[in-house]
């Protein structure tokens, strides 16, 4: 008899991990910077939260510290392709190594060490009601953060100034520098904001949702992140969905041990997300569907100031 | 940007940065990465010109395992700069280097009876096939895929299932009977490469440097600008104008499903050897090669003859990080990411330079 109940779950408890860092990156994407580099800030933020957890036995300064690491990361990405204006593929992908390197170094104390991690946090009122209370709201805060922020990235992306500022610097940064936008100013702050996102699904990686540090935990999932953002066609909201949708995939695995030996079953985060991007890329590659689904068109085109 | 009342700002070069001052401009900023990565060990409470003595030292003592560890590096460097210049970016060389170990180990215990001779070419050859096939969904992502980072983020992809389906056999079909353990039984001896007598350098470095030596020699050496073959000018415009090259009549599909061919095949014949010539038995884990390749075919300036003393420097970075103690195995791949984005400023500074100015 499988638990419903714990089975809807820690597919909410697998999804944040996606969200976070996803509602990041969209930012970073709608204003036309590809930041390739999330696996490597998560993974390193992920290491360096729970080694200053640890240390401090204070867990927000963890968190707040992989946040703070996931920033400092994004600039380095953010000042080779916007000052230096150099690919932002190749700069992503050495930022991911280099976190990658980072994380084994940040986190060699900490190695199979426990700590006491996130604690459930219990909502009066919602926590109480039957099964959707049990599922969404008997988890860490930052679970909840999650919630809170897809709505609002939503909003400040579509229904305010600074949004349309955004969506405009991505789609033709000439046009808006020439209207007086500052847009390297703009692109560095989103690609920042997309940096201390995936910090803190790092953060959440490592102190609310598996509890421990291992050098590559992450199994490659931050690369879902990066197909995850188009799936969710750069809105916060298709975010939501997706994360939801992927973490079903993640953890499924759990739930077909028996029929299936288990490496097959790790493969199958992976194998679906390459298989889902097939056929949203059918769907993209059609002129008219990209324009109707607003993709930034200068998306990982650096941008020189003439 | 403002310092008191200076104003630092870039200013484009009348002639760019080429030749001999470019190759010194490249080590120039590879050194300022060195800096940087003692930075962060002195953070870590490492000594680093300690550390980097005792590297070299350790390399000088060792040369014959730097060279060994230089024949993957360089086929995996080379095999990933030649889709690179074609601005297509298979990540996943990791992936592919699997596939290839796997292949080479399934080969030799499919026909163990077979003479070394003709063994051993079979193993390079259907590794070749299975690694190039293995690259081609990064092919039709980048030709299909419908957004920017299609074919990164497949490629990547693509390294975990191969990654899974090594754990799996290793664990299952494959696990050595006499002492239960997760790796494989031994290879065959005839499955076995040959090594130069008295080292652990094994025959394929000559395959390796000649596959090397021809890729220079036909895509990348310019006759009056051009090279010799055909694919190789498709190569370049593909990289520096993909438009100008569709418009020309070229086939950009053609072109990077070469390329990914080569990539592909390229980096599982590292697999073969490694598995086949160093550690003669498939573990559960993969030294991470794949990901040092991107570095190496980066710091060579994708170019056959620079990749040839990258993929040197990274070998001796590798072995040199038996020196290191309290450092654990992944510095390696914080070198390279480093490297690689002081390689991106070193580009940049080819035509670019920082000026002052005095702002009233």
């Amino acid at each position: 008899m499988v638990d419903y109940i714990l089975m809807f779950s820690s597919i909410v408890a697998a999804a944040t991990f996606f969200l976070l860092p996803t509602l990041g990156e969209i930012y970073a994407e709608r204003s036309g910077i590809l930041n390739l580099g999330i696996e490597g800030m998560i993974i390193a933020s992920a290491a360096f939260s729970y080694a200053i957890a640890y240390s401090t036995q204070n867990l927000w300064i963890g968190v707040l510290s992989g946040m703070l690491l996931g920033g400092v990361l994004s600039g380095i990405h953010a000042i080779i392709s916007i000052t230096f204006t150099r690919t932002q593929v190749v700069s992503g992908i050495g930022l991911t190594i280099l976190g990658t390197g980072l994380s084994g170094i940040l986190g060699r104390g900490v190695i199979g060490k426990a700590i006491d991690t996130l604690e459930n946090v219990h909502i009066p009122f919602l926590s109480d009601i039957p099964f959707i209370g049990e599922i969404f709201f008997d988890h860490p805060i930052l679970v909840y953060f999650s919630y809170i922020m897809v709505p609002i990235c939503w909003f400040i992306l579509y229904k305010t100034r600074i949004g349309i500022l955004i969506r405009s610097v991505g789609e033709n940064p000439e046009a808006a520098y020439n209207q007086g936008v500052n847009v390297n100013l703009l692109r560095f702050a989103c690609v920042i904001f997309g940096g201390m996102m995936s910090g803190l699904g790092g953060a959440y990686l490592s102190l609310g949702y598996l509890n421990f540090w291992s050098e590559g935990m992450t199994q490659g999932r931050g690369w879902i992140v990066i197909a995850l953002v188009v799936v969710a066609l750069w809105n916060p909201l298709g975010a939501f969905l997706g994360s939801y949708i992927f973490g079903t995939f993640d953890v499924m695995k759990y739930y077909f041990q028996q029929f299936l030996p288990t490496p097959v079953l790790k493969m199958a985060p992976h194998v679906s997300t390459i298989l889902f991007l097939a056929i949203w890329g059918i769907i993209l590659s059609r002129q008219k569907v990209k324009s109707i689904v607003g993709a930034p068109t200068s998306l990982a085109v650096p941008f020189e100031k003439s | 940007m403002r310092i008191l009342n200076h104003r630092l700002f870039f200013q484009k070069r009348i002639e760019p940065i080429t030749g001999i001052n470019a190759i010194l401009f490249r080590i120039a900023f590879l050194l300022f990465g060195l800096v940087v990565a003692g930075l962060i060990f002195l953070l870590n409470g490492v000594n680093p010109i300690i550390t980097y003595i005792d590297m070299i030292r350790v390399n000088l003592l060792l040369i014959p395992n730097t060279i060994a560890r230089f024949i993957p590096l360089l086929a995996i460097g080379l095999g990933l700069a030649i889709p690179f210049k074609a601005r297509v970016d298979n990540i996943g060389a990791e992936g592919q280097y699997i596939i290839g170990m796997l292949t080479a180990t399934g080969t030799a215990f499919l026909f163990p009876d077979l003479p070394g001779i003709i063994l051993i070419p079979l193993m390079f050859v259907n590794a070749f096939i299975l690694g190039a096939i293995w690259a081609i969904p990064v092919v039709l992502f980048r030709a299909k895929g419908g957004f920017q980072g299609a074919d990164v983020v497949v490629s990547f992809l693509l390294v975990f299932p191969a990654l899974y389906l090594m754990e799996w056999l290793v664990s299952d079909l494959w696990r050595d009977p006499e002492t239960g353990f997760t790796y494989s039984s031994l290879l065959p001896e005839n499955a076995q490469l040959p090594k130069i007598p008295g080292t652990p350098i094994y025959i394929s470095i000559f395959l390796i440097l000649a596959i090397t030596l021809l890729v220079y020699y036909f895509l990348f050496r310019n006759i009056d600008g051009i090279p010799k073959l055909k694919l190789g000018y498709e190569i370049n415009v593909m990289g520096k104008n993909p438009l100008a090259g569709r418009i020309a009549g070229m086939s950009f599909f053609r072109v990077i499903l070469i390329t990914m061919i080569f990539s592909g095949g390229m980096a599982a014949i590292a697999g073969v050897g490694e598995v086949a010539g160093n550690a003669l038995r498939l573990g559960v884990k993969s030294q991470g090669y794949g990901y040092t390749g991107i570095a190496v075919a980066y710091l060579g300036g994708l170019n056959p003859l620079g990749i040839i003393v990258s993929a040197l420097f990274f070998a001796a970075l590798k072995v040199g990080g038996l020196a290191l103690t309290g450092i654990p195995a992944t510095v390696l791949q914080l070198f390279s990411g480093i490297i690689i984005f002081f390689v991106l400023l070193s580009e940049f500074f080819f035509r670019f330079t920082i000026k002052m100015r005095r702002e009233s």
